[in-house]
């Protein structure tokens, strides 16, 4: 049987990640546009792709 | 999230943030359900979980911001991706599946009247589709929005992250908190105070710049990531162990839709007039979250035992 303790610690490191995850691109986007030489809002539509089939 | 770090073309990147959508979808209605079904008091257990969460999102904006500044936007997701692996193999390695079924469990310690079922129904869904978008929002939008109007602070990316992931520190403490509160008091209690934070912090944001904005700001997260607390602890609340995973996975199909939606009414709102029209347009649209905390019925408290 598994330590409940245990199970949730992981479970808690999962919801860490899983937010970490979705939000790299959202604070990247600011130093991606300028290298890839795109705007904010033609850059941002890509995480719809993300969020989206969450 | 490492194949983001190693994409070449638009296509490339929209296929690789694709995936990682996909695979990060798995972990709420999963992980949502373990939560409850191995908590021993709910209400800690979601308002910690919640905390994970929210640091999840304080440390992105934060790390994402250094790793960026120091060694380039591709080790910004492919440093992450390396440690998700090395603690999913750390997972698979020490947790075995297990059936919980029987065993006794903090969830389902409230019931509400037969005839006052649907109003439970109706306000959840308002307030996950309300709260989704705007929590997805705001989280999207808020590293930009600092960049343009924190700018006579400091205009440093490292900086901004740290200023804002403090912000977000915030919305942690208040989903412990509200946590905490849920084992004591109805659910109604803490949601109706709760509601009539959202509206109008983003309402005063959408004109605030420098200290002021940050000020408003934390009033946002506290706002937003508090009542994603009391979403969730509404379906641990009131559903049984055999409907829970079904229930959290409606609710996660209904809310990230929503989000997703978000993300391209961000950016279309955005170039409609900036962030003054963004934030004025969710502020109306969390009006609807004050609406569905008055319809929310009163419980009755049962039991544990009898309960499950």
């Amino acid at each position: 049987m598994n330590s409940p303790a245990r199970v949730i610690g992981f479970v808690n490191a999962a919801h860490f990640i899983d937010h970490y995850a979705m939000l790299i691109f959202a604070a990247a986007v600011i130093i991606m546009g300028p290298a890839l030489g795109m705007a904010y809002s033609e850059l941002l539509p890509y995480a719809t792709r993300a969020s989206a089939s969450r | 999230m490492i194949s983001v770090g190693l994409v070449r073309t638009p296509l490339q990147l929209g296929a690789a943030l694709l995936a990682i959508g996909l695979f990060a979808s798995i972990y709420h209605p999963v992980g949502t359900a373990m939560i409850v079904s191995y908590a021993d008091k709910l209400g800690r257990e979601m308002g910690l979980n919640g905390v994970w969460g929210n640091l999840g999102v304080a440390s992105s904006a934060l790390v994402t911001g250094v790793i960026g500044q120091y060694l380039g936007w591709r080790f910004a997701f492919i440093v992450p991706g390396i440690v998700t692996i090395l603690i999913g193999a750390a997972f698979a390695l020490s947790v075995v599946h297990e059936d919980r079924k029987g065993t006794k469990q903090a969830a389902a310690q409230a019931r509400v009247a037969r005839e006052d079922m649907w109003r439970v129904i109706v306000a959840l869904l308002i307030v996950v589709i309300a709260i989704s978008t705007t929590f997805n929002a705001v989280t999207v939008a808020l590293p930009k929005l600092f960049a343009e109007r924190l700018a006579g602070l400091t205009q440093s990316p490292a900086l901004l992250g740290v200023i804002a992931a403090c912000v977000y520190v915030f919305g942690a403490m208040t989903q412990y908190t509200i946590g905490k509160l849920l084992d004591r008091h109805s659910l109604k209690t803490v949601a109706l105070p709760l509601s009539f934070m959202l509206a109008p912090f983003l309402y005063f944001a959408a004109t605030l710049s420098n200290l002021p904005l940050i000020v408003v700001s934390i009033g946002i997260v506290m706002g937003a990531f508090g009542q994603v607390t009391v979403n969730d602890a509404m379906i641990g609340k009131y559903t049984s162990e055999e409907w829970r995973s079904r229930a959290y996975a409606v609710r996660y199909f209904i809310g990230f839709t929503a989000a997703g939606i978000s993300v391209g009414l961000v950016a279309w709102l955005y170039e409609q007039g900036g962030f003054v029209t963004m934030l004025h347009a969710f502020a109306a649209l969390c009006l609807l979250v004050i609406a569905a905390a008055i319809i929310l019925p009163r419980e009755i408290s049962v039991p544990a035992a009898q309960a499950s």
